[in-house]
């Protein structure tokens, strides 16, 4: 607990030691590495979101090889791109399974993204382990583990902190028009509607459309104190922008899930002063994590994800060592046995699974953006 | 909010997609098929006013201009490449390969110019308030430059040689013929002028909001619902189509049908009925579909023929 | 002199061959109508000459040049004028921009005083100057369709059926006209099926049956040979 990798590196070693029982030595380094696969939001309207992943994938797989690789095997990770787009996605997991034949597959990122392929991978027994958040995913199967807090936790979460910080009462609500995002807006108004707010504009948006003064319009028609939701990507951008132009701005202030999604990409001067959580970055494990970052591509990162791939990446080696095996079915039992004891770098760092492959633990994180930049709030 | 504000908003959008649709429009007239690919020229023209721009460093106006022509003289080439092939194939042959040809030029400009999202170096626009209503600098240029492009396309057509040999030639090709007028040079004429509008409408929306290379795809369906609604052929009713189009979206999703349906509460109390903003999209479609249904020549009236 | 000269030409329509072989003649002062019943090729042979059929055998000069390969619009401009049996005017233009386009190979300058000039032969469309040629009767869409062809002045007219659905008051009116139009320097050749009044302005005929001339006389000749009117002219 007190290392970022503590817990991580001893399980690794000892199952090192294990393996070393079982290979001659002289044999670990020739043989083949282990090909796993990710998909990633490349491009397309999560390419910020993309990059980080990249290099959170990229941190992880150093570590893990420099400290001996898997089953004596060196790991590696087959990407491919996304586009932020179900059927690019699809795409991309049929090749992962039908031609690399990967055991495991890390990513989908959007629910929209990650049911589709999910299913896919599930059905031909196949890991997925996604940091995507839709409650939908529970039911996708055995196979598939999700690495993030689902959405009931992010949106009542994010309703809560509207209330206590603004004493909000007139909700207006806008989400990304994605499975993802009708999950929000569901969860929010649920939330509202048992603190007895009142919820006066409710508005989906469709992505990479070039103008939404439509949508701002009607968001704003009936003056909201607050406006939760979730907004995405380069679309965020031209809505921030956009309400920016119109002088658009709750009373009370904007109040997002995931508000890095959002803030990332925007123009600072049009985002100035919004609010919303992230999963949690602080903590030891979160700031080795960090500092690892800025050191590698001098600059911190700018969204959570590349925390989470990180630790989907890690979670996939363990697994990987502790089942001794790259069989899908003997990595899904393992990953089990191993969420509860590696501490990660993501979401307050417990990973450990329900049941059903989804998180049970998720810490939340408030923040404000200042100058362009999200920071810790604090009242 | 305002309901000026909400009426210069759809003229923002009007000016921009009327662009695009007076050049889908005029092309149809002399070609007499829909070309998808249309809309990707407005997605290639604003992508090389972005290289000239940014990356060399142009004058946006300049920048602009220069894309605009270079796009007009590129859209030459490509019916040269492709389209002078199939003169007098069926319509459907020619909108099917024009859909290829438009996935072609998505893709290219993708491959050039990658998928991530691009703008122009003009910064952020602090907008002015005039009566009441806030508005950037851009977008009152983007206005202008809309209403002057049209009255140009007015003059041109109503005035030059060029102009009256163009509406000939699409009245009746043989007869123009018989007049000594080049069909092809008109149809190349035709090309440059519809793509260089395109390519104008394309980067006025860069300018607006930003650049992908999904740009163009992304405002295909309310460029040909406007196109259609102002009848096919008729520049005119496209720059009427625009404007409905433009209100249409902008109102309809601000009005409460309840306030409406109720008479403002005379007859029971309804309020807080609205459009569900995920059918924006949808009031295109719908706008098509009734026009079609309708007056399946457009609101401007059956064309002469 | 002879103005344009047919040598032998088959044309048709992609496989499908119209004319086998027909020859004639015109010189630059004459008016010569082509006769034939209906579907005989006649529309073809002028389709044919204005180049928007190309020959596959045989040759056309006009002027003394080889001219069977123009294209209509160069057709045009060495100065030859046609005007169709059906969709001979542009609907969506005015009367005044329609003879603009009549004139668009002509320069600019002078256009207004020779649209005077063409009003002046043809005032009903003077009146009619700003209207759409849309909103025009039958009779004055045949005049505005003739002038347009005027406006540059060609050497040759190719009119087809210029009287046909009209009332027999403005076929009179036609045929005036064409008689004048004649008389200021244009060769004409006109194409008619009930051809009375056609074959009493014009110097010779030519008789086209199954896409080959059938016959070819002086235009008198023809109207008093009973043989051939009961064959041809209805009696
Ligand atoms: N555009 C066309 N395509 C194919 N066949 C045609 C076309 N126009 C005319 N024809 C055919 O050519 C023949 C001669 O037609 P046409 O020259 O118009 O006769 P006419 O003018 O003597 O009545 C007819 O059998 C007609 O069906
Ligand atoms: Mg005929």
């Amino acid at each position: 607990m007190k290392q970022t990798n503590f817990f991580g590196l001893v399980l690794f070693f000892a199952s090192l030691v294990i393996i070393s029982l079982f290979v001659a030595s002289g044999a670990i380094q020739a043989k083949e590495p282990v090909k796993i696969g990710a998909i990633i939001p490349i491009t397309g309207t999560s390419e910020v979101e993309g990059q980080d992943m990249s290099r959170g994938l990229q941190i992880a797989l150093d570590e893990i090889n420099t400290a001996g690789g898997v089953l004596g095997r060196s790991l590696e990770v087959i990407v491919e791109d996304t586009e932020t787009r179900p059927k690019s996605g699809l795409d991309a997991v049929h090749k992962l399974i039908d031609i690399n034949k990967v055991p495991v597959i890390l990513g989908g990122y959007f629910s929209s993204v990650s049911l589709p392929t999910g299913n896919y991978s599930n059905s031909q027994g196949v890991v997925q382990l996604t940091w995507s958040t839709s409650p939908a995913l529970r039911k996708v199967g055995p196979f598939f583990f999700g690495i993030c807090g689902t959405d009931e936790l992010m949106a009542a979460n994010t309703v809560k902190f509207a209330i206590e910080d603004a004493r909000a009462k007139r909700f207006g609500i806008i989400v990304d028009n994605s499975a993802y995002g009708l999950g929000v807006l569901e969860f929010s108004k649920r939330e509202i509607k048992k603190a007895g707010g009142e919820i006066v504009a409710e508005v989906k948006y469709e992505r990479e459309k070039a103008d939404y003064r439509p949508e701002l319009q009607r968001v704003f028609a009936q003056k909201p104190e607050v406006v939760v939701g979730t907004l995405i990507g380069k679309d965020a951008r031209t809505i921030f922008k956009q309400a920016y132009e119109l002088g658009l701005k709750p009373q009370s202030g904007w109040y997002l899930s995931w508000i890095s999604l959002a803030t990332a990409p925007s123009i600072p001067e049009t985002v100035e002063g919004v609010k919303g959580l992230i999963g949690r970055l602080k903590g030891k494990a979160a700031n080795r994590f960090n500092e690892m970052y800025q050191e590698k591509y001098g600059a911190p990162p700018q969204t959570v994800w590349g925390h989470y791939i990180y630790d989907a990446v890690w979670l996939t080696a363990l697994a990987i060592n502790f089942a001794n095996s790259p069989e899908p079915k003997a990595i899904k039992d393992a990953l089990f046995k191993v969420a509860p004891v590696y501490r990660g770098v993501s979401g307050g760092g417990d990973k450990t699974f329900n049941a059903d492959g989804m998180q049970k633990y998720e810490v939340y994180q408030r923040m404000v953006c200042k100058n362009g930049k999200l920071v810790i709030y604090q009242k | 909010m305002l309901f000026q504000q909400i009426v210069i908003n759809a003229l923002i959008r009007a000016s921009e997609l009327g662009l695009l649709a007076i050049g889908l429009t005029v092309t149809y007239d002399i070609l007499k098929f829909a070309n998808f690919a249309h809309v990707e020229f407005a997605c290639i023209g604003a992508f090389l006013a972005y290289t000239m721009n940014v990356t060399l460093g142009m004058n946006i106006i300049l920048a602009g201009l220069v894309a605009i022509l270079v796009v007009g003289v590129l859209s030459i080439f490509i019916d040269r490449l492709v389209f002078i092939r199939l003169r007098g194939a069926s319509s459907i042959a020619l909108m099917v390969t024009s859909l290829g040809l438009g996935i072609a030029l998505r893709n290219g400009v993708r491959a050039i110019w990658g998928a991530r999202i691009k703008g122009y170096a003009i910064g952020l626009q602090n907008p002015v308030e005039l009566i009441g209503v806030r508005i950037t600098p851009v977008q009152i240029f983007i206005i202008l430059t809309s209403v002057i492009s049209m009255v140009i396309i007015h003059l041109i057509l109503k005035r030059t040689k060029l102009g009256k040999a163009m509406r000939a030639t699409s009245a009746n090709p043989a007869l123009a013929q018989a007049c000594g007028i080049h069909t092809e040079r008109i149809v190349r004429w035709v090309w440059f002028m519809g793509a260089s509008l395109a390519a104008l409408g394309g980067i006025m929306i860069g300018l607006d909001t930003h650049l992908t290379p999904r740009m163009g795809f992304s405002v295909m369906i309310p460029v040909f619902a406007i196109s259609i609604l102002g009848g096919l052929g008729n520049p005119y009713g496209a720059m009427v189509g625009a404007l409905i189009l433009g209100l249409t979206e902008n109102i309809g999703l601000y009005t409460d049908l309840g306030k409406i349906l109720t008479l403002n509460g005379l007859i029971g109390n309804l309020t807080g009925l609205y459009i569900p903003t995920g059918y924006k999209l949808a009031i295109s479609f719908i706008i098509m579909i009734v026009v079609l249904l309708w007056r399946p020549s457009g609101i401007m009236g059956k064309r002469e023929r | 002199m002879v103005l344009l000269e047919i040598k032998s030409i088959y044309s048709g329509y992609g496989d499908m061959e119209i004319l086998h072989g027909v020859s004639m003649e015109l010189h630059h002062d004459e008016i010569v109508t082509i006769i034939g019943p209906n579907a005989s090729g006649k529309s073809t042979l002028l389709k044919t000459i204005m180049g928007y059929l190309i020959p596959t055998k045989g040759k056309i000069r006009f002027n003394g040049a080889d001219v069977t390969h123009l294209r209509p619009d160069e057709k045009a401009r060495v100065g030859i004028g046609y005007v169709p049996q059906l969709e001979n005017v542009f609907p969506p233009l005015t009367v005044t921009e329609s003879l603009d386009m009549g004139a668009y190979t002509m320069p600019r300058h002078g256009l207004k005083e020779r649209i005077e000039e063409i009003f002046d032969l043809f005032p009903v469309l003077r009146v009619k100057r700003k209207e759409k040629a849309s909103a025009l009767s039958g009779g004055q869409r045949q005049m505005l369709a003739m002038a347009q062809a005027l406006m540059t002045g060609p050497n040759l007219l190719l009119l087809d059926e210029p009287s046909a659905g009209l009332a027999p008051n403005t076929r009179i009116d036609v045929f005036k006209k064409i008689q004048e139009i004649h008389h200021m320097g244009s060769a004409i050749i006109i194409v008619e099926q009930d051809a009375y009044q056609s074959l009493r302005i014009s110097n010779r005929c030519y008789i086209l049956v199954m896409g080959q001339k059938e016959h070819e006389a002086p235009a008198d000749r023809i109207l008093e040979d009973e043989r051939i009117k009961k064959a041809y002219l209805g009696g």
